[in-house]
Order: structure tokens, then sequence, then C-alpha cells
């Protein structure tokens, strides 16, 4: 009888965890409570004070919003909530002043407490509606919830299936001949960055058309999400998450979402889980093309999947001009770098360095050290990693005591500060602690302010080439004089996408990074 | 009965002799091998179920055991070992199933039952059966894995210190539980015993080994237990009485060793 | 005479039923919950299909787009893989722990889960295929020919003469370390997509059942349980001493390879093709021993469907923490797995 007491504890125990499980689920899918009941009497005068509540990070957070006559915020008050103390209450101060000060709840959110923030300005628009006031005088824009990412799927909003006229046979990056009815009404991709190489071929109907994406290690269907909805229209009600980061895909997700088309880049795993499920697929009429980036060649890898992914959307002269528009820069590029006279500068490259972690390098054949090369960069790292297994694209950490004797002419690091998409989500302060490493004040590189960030993500995006004129700009200023690689990147936003080239942090400098040196 | 032929044995090449060439013959009835310790006692019990690979030759009514297959011996021989009592979550009534294990199908049948439960009874320990091994005595644990040795109906059974970590009152009990097997199912016992008083009470037929592995002398309890084998195989000095069943008493005076004296 | 003999067989047949009649009820209710969960199993997921329509696909062929294709080619084998892996991680453990006697084993003990990463890592990191499969079952297929050099290593080891339990304990954790440190290496090499990869198949996932898959894992399983049901005895037996046990008649030392070789093979099909999923075959034997005892006539089967139940309810759980996505099995049940794990080490503190 003792077992079985144990075992009673036991599966209590199951279910306590179960239950708990269930809760938070519960929790996480409580809709924000709306206050309905608008006044829209506009004559009426608005003075008094409302209230309006939204969830935060930790349960709801209720305000209380003062307004004068005509509608303006004179006061908000945040009422008692759980939000984490400290970083909490800071983001509650700075908000709400500066929602009253501008009158505007596109104020941006405070950092390490975005979550709070957003619930803040959530539960001001809910209690301006409940006033009668509404939100778009103070040009209110929704948060996208990390949560809330995924959202139910709407059937009604899924893309109309059109009907085939021809068929196609694509070589796709790993030369696979894959047969293809055109057009194609819907498509879905292995992580969100892919519709950047869409976009330029469809415009908005690239998010129209999207039907699944697989999410990334930086939230990308979040942060696409938040970029995008204002722009497109909610088109995340058509969209299912079909993978987590690098994991396999969920078969089921894309069966149900029925793409014409999943379009993987294989320079992630999303590849190999493809071809996993390739036969399933198959027999339920989706069709797996791949794409290669940065693949083995940063200069001709975009250039490769436009032109895959032009047939496939049958918009190839859009698609030309696109990689005639990138094959100029590289070209620009290689005609300024290319006279004998000149000496390379060494570089060394760190991905994620700090002062007391090392972060990993690479050679002139793989990630970053392929911008670095086609920058006209000499690796430092080439020396000694070309030729071992790790140049294969493997990450290595170089021995400190070689950087130092190395004393390269400039130092490049990506995956520190922002990154891919980081401005439109929240900002940090710029940091370089990799410079009070041992020894390193002394470099020649940190002495001279030539050390340098770059969005990790941007070496396999469609925007590879601003990372590689940058830096062959700041490693041969005087070749590159009257060369401007913003006014390039704006041109190209301009010409190809949907929104302009604010939506990313780009670029990084030690100089630019006030208060990084002592 | 069972005769031990020449029999040499040792843990390893390298290692010395347990036995060099002894040879042993068992009476029917309750035997005892006696011996001090590290003599080999339980060694032997073992070579004889055929645990270990010794050279020599062990007959029992004229078959030859050593050439025997497991199968064979098992149904022959039961072996209850020297051991720390086993820590098992299995039922009483299970455990004792288990000695029935080269006949026992997954549907337990009538027979094996029956079998099980009458020894139980015959060891008045039925009433134990559904209990879990685990919340046992110590003796009833030993009573329980007679039982399973017992069940098996063999001709012989070899148990080794089986009064071990019982009182007094088990042991003799046990004793005479013992003996009363040997009439009521006609087997043959052969018990490693450390009380040379305990065995010279029961036992038919004592074989006494030296701490070197040598046969010493064998017989009835009191051919074999005297002043000079104590002082010769125990290294004590001791008298041997009689008592009124006639059965040989020793009372050990002190050790022969003259460290004791300086 | 007669009369009294048949009233001694029913009463002693009526003893051991009231000993077995609990423990089928308690095998019954432990299947009938398996079934629910495994009906739950393949209602819920990903895409929101009504009951309705899961009926009308399962039963009736038809459904709307690709219904039909998800409730019997995504749902189906997934929840019955569910159930076949846990069953197989279940027996695994039940068999290791008795053959060891150590109630702390589990088929990873003898270093599978390891072999089997090491095995997936050299599919992901070096983009090599021991086995030369096509690159989708690369993975797969490394995985278990690492798994089988790690069974064969411990069966052979276990073929010399007088090797006891502790020395394959010892042998296995040894193998254990170096198929780590092994792994190890080549994650020194490996970018961060590959660590990523790697991590995520550590993590265990059924996402990628197919039904061959489930067919390979079901075949093995039961074949597998079939060798171990007929020597149900004999493993009962392996629970005593190893003395004891030969006394009694069993070759320990032949049982012992035998279940070695068994129990490596059913974990390393489990473990290649869903990876390392851990907790289950330490858990369900110990409650089903606490529940059933040894009697490896129900301990087995207990096991095996407690490791089912387990790992169904765990894959319940994972499509449900988040809506619309499907959480890596292995990371649910080490949640589910660790408070088991306490309350067993607390009980047992209790018995000591």
């Amino acid at each position: 009888m003792k077992s079985s007491k144990k075992l009673f504890a036991l599966v209590s125990l199951v279910l306590v965890i179960v239950l708990a499980l269930c809760g938070c689920e519960q929790e996480e899918q409580t809709q924000i409570p709306v206050n309905e009941g608008a006044n829209e009497d506009a004559d009426k005068s608005f003075a008094g004070t409302y209230e309006g509540s939204a969830e935060g990070y930790s349960g709801g957070v209720p305000v209380t919003v003062e307004l004068n006559e005509d509608g303006s915020i004179v006061n908000i008050k945040v009422g008692d909530n759980q939000e984490t103390d400290g970083i909490g209450n800071i983001a509650e101060e700075k908000i709400t002043r500066s929602i009253i000060d501008s009158q505007s709840l596109n104020v941006d959110a405070v950092s390490g407490a975005t979550v709070t923030g957003d619930a803040i300005i959530e539960a001001v628009a809910n209690a301006l509606v409940s006033a009668g006031v509404g939100t778009d005088s103070f040009n209110y824009v929704p948060a996208a919830r990390l949560e809330e990412a995924v959202v139910e799927i709407n059937p009604e909003a899924m893309p109309e299936k059109k009907e085939i006229t021809e068929t196609i046979i694509i070589r796709d990056a790993k030369g696979r001949e894959v047969e293809i009815g055109l057009p194609i009404s819907s498509y879905a991709i292995s992580t969100m960055d892919v519709i950047d190489y869409i976009v330029p071929l469809k415009g908005e109907e690239a998010f129209h058309m999207l039907v699944g994406s697989g999410q990334d290690g930086g939230h990308g269907l979040n942060k696409y999400a938040k970029l995008y909805t204002p722009i497109v229209g909610n088109y995340m009600e058509h969209v299912g998450q079909i993978s987590d980061h690098n994991a396999p895909f969920d078969l089921e997700m894309i069966l149900a979402m029925q793409p014409d088309v999943l379009i993987a880049n294989s320079a992630m795993a999303a590849h190999r889980y493809a071809l996993e499920i390739e036969d399933q697929l198959t027999q339920a009429g989706i069709k797996i093309v791949l794409i290669d980036v940065p693949g083995k060649s940063l200069k001709n890898s975009a250039q490769d999947t436009m032109t895959i992914l032009g047939q496939l959307f049958q918009k190839e002269e859009r698609a030309a001009e696109v990689n005639e528009f990138i094959d100029q820069q590289y070209e620009l590029i290689a005609s300024k770098i290319s006279k004998e006279a000149l000496i390379a500068p060494t570089v060394y490259y760190e991905k994620s360095g700090y002062a007391d972690i090392f972060g990993s390098t690479a050679t002139s054949k793989s990630g970053w050290g392929l911008v670095v090369d086609i920058a006209g960069g000499k690796n430092i790292a080439d020396d000694l990693l070309l030729d071992t297994a790790a140049s294969g694209g493997g990450g290595n950490t170089l021995d400190p005591e070689y950087v130092l004797n190395a004393d390269p002419d400039f130092i490049v690091v990506s995956g520190i500060n922002d990154g891919w998409l980081d401005s439109v989500s929240e900002k940090r302060d710029c940091k370089f602690d990799i410079i009070n490493r041992n020894g390193w004040s002394n470099l020649k590189a940190v002495k001279n302010n030539d050390l340098y960030e770059f969005a990790h993500s941007t070496s396999r995006s469609i925007y590879a080439f601003y990372p590689s004129l940058k830096l062959a700009a700041i490693l041969y200023p005087e070749e590159f004089e009257g060369i401007n690689p913003e006014a390039v990147l704006d041109e190209f936003f301009e010409r190809f996408t949907l929104v302009d080239k604010s939506i990313s942090t780009w670029f990084n400098s030690l100089e630019m990074c006030e208060g990084a040196k002592q | 009965m069972l005769k031990v032929n020449n029999l040499k044995f040792s843990y390893g090449k390298d290692r010395a002799c347990v036995f060099d060439n002894i040879s042993i013959e068992f009476n029917k009835g309750f035997n005892v091998i006696l011996g001090p310790n590290g003599a080999g006692k339980s060694t032997l019990v073992k070579a004889i179920f055929g645990l270990l690979n010794y050279r020599g030759t062990i007959y029992y009514n004229c078959k030859n055991v050593s050439e025997m297959k497991t199968c064979e011996k098992v149904e022959l021989m039961s072996y209850l070992p020297q051991m720390d009592l086993d820590i098992s979550s299995l039922t009483v009534l299970e455990m004792v199933l288990l000695g029935r294990l080269p006949e026992l199908s997954r549907r337990v049948s009538d027979k094996d039952l029956n079998i099980v439960m009458d020894t139980l009874k015959d060891l008045n320990i039925h009433e134990l059966s559904m209990k879990k091994f685990n919340e046992l005595s110590g003796g009833q644990k030993k009573l329980v894995f007679i039982a399973q040795t017992l069940v098996r109906n063999p001709e012989i059974i070899l148990l080794d210190e089986p009064t071990n970590s019982l009182d007094l009152q088990k042991q003799l009990e046990l004793c005479q539980l013992l003996g009363k097997i040997i009439k009521v199912r006609n087997v043959d016992i052969i018990v490693v015993l450390h009380d040379i008083n305990l065995a010279a009470r029961h036992a038919d037929h004592i074989v006494v080994i030296t701490s070197q592995g040598d046969y010493y002398n064998s017989g009835a309890a009191k051919d074999v237990i005297t002043e000079k084998m104590l002082r010769d195989v125990y290294g004590v000095i001791g008298s041997v009485n009689l008592d009124d069943e006639n059965k040989p008493v020793i009372s050990a005076k002190k050790s022969a060793r003259d460290s004791c004296d300086t | 005479m007669t009369d009294r003999a048949f009233e001694d067989i029913s009463e002693n047949r009526a003893l051991y039923n009231s000993l077995i009649k609990k423990r089928i009820s308690l095998i019954s209710i432990l299947f009938a919950g398996l079934v629910v969960l495994f009906l739950f199993n393949i209602s819920i997921g990903s895409s929101s299909i009504s009951i309705v329509q899961i009926l009308r696909a399962l039963f009736l062929n038809q459904g709307e787009g690709n219904n039909v294709m998800i409730v019997k080619d995504v749902r189906l084998p997934m929840a019955l893989m569910a159930i076949a892996i846990g069953a197989a991680l279940g027996i695994g453990g039940c068999e290791i722990q008795t053959i060891l006697r150590n109630p702390i084993a589990s088929p990873y003990t003898l270093g599978i889960s390891s072999a089997a990463s090491f095995g997936a890592a050299v599919g992901l990191i070096l983009n090599n295929s021991i086995l030369n499969l096509p690159e989708a079952l690369a993975i797969t297929g490394n995985a278990f020919f690492f798994t089988l050099v790690v069974s064969t290593a411990i069966y052979i080891f276990s073929l010399q003469r007088q090797i006891g339990k502790t020395a394959i304990i010892l042998f296995g954790i040894a193998l254990n370390f170096l198929f780590s440190s092994l792994t190890m290496i080549l994650q020194y090499i490996a970018d961060e997509n590959q660590l990523q990869s790697l991590m995520f198949w550590n993590f265990g996932s059924l996402l990628k059942t197919t039904w061959t898959k489930f067919f390979i894992v079901f075949a093995v399983l039961f074949i597998c349980m079939i060798i171990l049901f007929k020597n149900a005895w004999k493993l009962t037996a392996m629970t005593l001493d190893d003395t004891k046990a030969r006394s009694i008649g069993v070759d320990v030392s032949k049982v012992r390879r035998l279940v070695i070789l068994i129990t490596s093979l059913i974990s390393a099909v489990a473990v290649s093709f869903v990876g390392t999923i851990g907790f289950v075959g330490l858990v369900a034997p110990h409650i089903a021993r606490l529940t059933v005892g040894e009697d490896q006539r129900f301990f087995m089967p207990l096991s095996a469907l407690l490791g089912g139940f387990i790992l169904s309810l765990a894959f319940l759980l994972s499509k449900l923490i988040i809506p619309g996505v499907i959480l890596p099995i292995g990371l649910v049940t080490s949640v589910i797995g660790i408070p088991f794990f306490m309350a067993i080490i607390f009980s047992k503190m209790r018995c000591m």
C-alpha cells in the first residue's frame, strides 16, 4: 500500500505540472480587454479620466489617462501591476512622459522593457478608445508582440489559387530540377529573410502570397510582422509558422497551408529538413526549391538566387534588374582595388567577441571572411586557418596572442551590438567591450578607432553588397573618394523595396560609439 | 553417494591452489562440512554445484556430475549460496515460483502453483505468500530461499552457511527442519556450518577440511569431533564431552597459538 | 480425497489470481489511458482540424485540402511513433536496470545516446554519410551506425568471462565520455547553424516521423519484446544476486549478453529516429516497479506502456504549450522527468 501512496504522489506531481503549464497557456491566450462603448460625439468635451489596460510581461497593466477638453493627454497614471521592478518602473516613467510630451503613441520603447512599454502604450490606446478620442491622431501602431507572432490563421485570408497556365523546370541552387506549374499562387519560406529576395520581384504581393515561414534565431517572424504589417496589412493571418529556429519543419503546418512551393535556404540546415519531407510534400503537390545564400561565392549567390526566384515568380526581367544593380556594386569594388600598387591592409574579424569571450573568426572562404576578402582586406586568419578543416565554414578562435602579434590595421566585428532589423525592436546602448581585452588598447586598430561592426546577418542577405562596399571604402578611403555606400543602399531600397534603409542598424564603429573608449 | 575425486582448483592461473587433489566422500542424509575460515568450504560447495572450473571428477551414484550439462545439474541439485540478504520487490510466491524456473511457463500451471504452496505450507510460511520479500525478517527470508531450493524436488541440496545471522532458536529450528526434510522428501543435504556443536547435534556425517584446503577426516560426529581435531584444524585447545544423547559437545578454552600467553 | 485436492487447487489458484488481477487491471487502465492520449494526439496539431473532419479523413478518406494527408500521414504515424518510441525506451530502461541491477541505469548508461549524437554530428557538421545514404537519411543512418558500434563494443566486452555488472556500467560510462568528447571535437569546428541543428537533434523530435520509420521501429520493438517475453522468468531471476540466479539454473552471463544486445538495438533504433529523449527510460521502469514489482511478465509490459504513456503525454504537451508551435519533445520529457526523478530520489532516501 506504501507503493500506491508513492504512485499517487507521483501522479499528482505530474498533474500539478500539467495544470501549471495549461495555466500559463491560458494566460497567454487571454484576450486583451478593449473597452467598448466609444463616445462617437465629436463635439463633446473629452475632459475627464479614462481607464484602459493591456497585457504586460506578467499580468495586466492598468492605466488611468487624464484628458483635457480637446482630447489631449494631460496625465497618465500607471496602476498596480506585476511588471518587474526597476526596469519596469523606469519604463513606466519614461514612456508616460514621452507620450505626454509628444502627444503621440509612436514612442520608442525603453531598452530591456519592450513588453512593458508596449503594454503601457496599448493600455493608453485602449483608454483613448474608451474616451471616444480614438487613436488616429496619436500615430498608434499596435505592437507586434513576440508571443503573438503566431496569430490565428484566418482561412478567408488565404491567397486564392490561380489557374496554372504553364509549367517550367527550374534548376535550383543544389542542381535539382524541379517542375513547377505557373503562375504560383502561394509559397512558404524557410526563414523570413528570404522574403527580401521576393519583395523586389513582387512588391506587396510577396506578402499576400506568403503562407508559411520558419522562425529564425532573431525572431524574424515577429520583426518582419512588426515592420511590414502597417505597410501591407495583416499578412500574418495567412502565414503559419512552419518551423522553429534551425529545427525540422512542421510537416502538418506546411500541408495545412498548402503553399505551391517551399523555398528553403541551403546555407542553413533548412534544406536538409526540407529534403527529409520531400516525399510527403511531393505527394501533396508542394515543390521544394533550394536557394543558397551566401553560398560559396558571396559575389554571385544573391544574383543566382534572384535568377531562380525570377523564374519562379515569372519576373525574370525584374530579377535581371536587381542582379545588374548588385553586379555593378561588386564590379565597382573590384575596379577600385585591383590596382597592383595597393598594399592590402590587414584585417581581423571576430564574431560576438567580448573582453572575456573570445568569439570565432572566419577565413576568406566563409561568412564575414568573404566580405573582408571582397573588400580587399588581408585576413590575418588566412595564414593559420585557410588549410584546416575550420576554413570550410567552421568558426575558429584564434590565439589572442596571435592577434596581438599580428596587430591588424582594421578590426571588423559582428553580432555584438544591434543586428539585422534590431532598430525596429529596441535600441540598446552600443558598447565594444572587446577593446578592454588584455593588450588591445595598444593595437593599431583600436588606437586609430579602426574597429567597425556590421549587422551580422546582412552578410547572407540580399543587401550583402552594402557591407562589402562599405568595408572597401573604409579600407581604401582614397580609392573610394566620392562614393557613398549609404547612397547606394538608399537607391537599392528605393528601387526595389517597400521600406527604406532605416529599418535596420547596418553599421557601427568605435568612433560612433560614444563612451565605448575610456 | 556423492564422491569428490582429486579435485584441484585455484582462482586464476597465478593464484595458489585452494584445493590440491582433495578427495571426499559424502554419505546419505545430513552431511556437514566443517573447517576454519578460508579452508574452502564454500568453494567446495560451489565446485560441486558446477559454478567453478575445476580439475578432477565428482560422481553421484556412479553418474559423473562433472560432465553433466547445467540443466541436468540443476535438476539433480539445488544450491543455496551464502549471501547478504537480497533486496527484491518480488512477492514470496513469485520468489519461490522462480525455483521452478526450468519448467516454468508464462502462464503459471496448477502443478507449479501447488508444489509451491505445499512447500510453503511444509515450512509453515504460507501465510507470507502474498508479502513482498523486502518486508520479511532475516529468518523468514532464509526460509523462503530454502523453499525455493526445495520446490525443484532435487536429490541433493547444497546449503552454504544457512544459519548465518539467525538467532539460537532459529538455528535449531532450521536444522530440525532440514532433518525433517531429509526424511519426508528423501533428499540428501550437504551443509556448510560454522557452529561445531550445531553440526555435532544434527549431522549424520561430518567432513572436516583444514585451513590449507586438505581433507582431514570424516565420519560420525563422535568419531570426528575430537580434542586433537580442534587443535590440528582450528588451532584451539578445548575439551570434548559427550552429552546425555551421546553427542559430542565442545568447549573451547584458548587458542593454541603462544601469542596469547606472552 | 479427490474433492479435497480439487479444493486445494482452486484455493491456490484463487490466491495467485488475486495477486495478478490487480496488476492486470492496472495494465488495462493504463492501456485505456494510452488510447485516450493517442486519440488526443491525432486530434490536436498545429493546424486546427475539427473532430468531424478528422473522423471523415480517418474513416472515409475525405477531407478539405490536405486534411486527409495531415491526419493519415502526419498525425497518425507521429502519435503511433510516440507510443512506440516511449515503449522502446521504457523496455530498454526496464531491462538494463534489471540486468545491471542498478535502479539509475537507463539505455543511455551504455553510451547509446552519446554515440547517436556523435553520428548525428558527423552528418550535420562534416556532411558525411557513413553508410552512403542520401542526404535526407544521412543523419539517421550515421546515428544508427554509431549506436550499433557502441552496442557491438559492449556486447564484445560482455562476452569476456568474469565480466560483472559494474564493469559493464564502467565500460558504458567510458564509451559515453569517448563519444561526448568526439562530438565536442566536431562542435569545435562547427559553425553556429550546425551547432543549433545538432542541439535541436539532441532535443529529440517526432516531426520527422514517416510510416516507414514507424514500421521499422515497431518491427524491432515487436521482435525484441517477444524475445524478452519468452525469457520473462529468467529475467525475473536476474533481479536476484548473480550467484543466486545461477543457482536457480540461469546462465547469468548469457542472459545478460542477450539483453544487452536487445536493449541496445531497441534504443539504437529509437534514438536514431527521434533523437535523444531522456528520462523516459529511467522513469517508466521505476514507476512500473513501484506498482507491479519485478515480475517481468508484468514489469516489462507495464514499463513499455508507461513509456508510451509518458511520451504521448509529453508529445501532447509539446503541441499545447505554445499553440501553433511544436516544441522539441525531448525538452518536454525532461521538464516532466526532472520532478519525477527527484520524487524517486526522495522516496528512495526514505527507504534507506
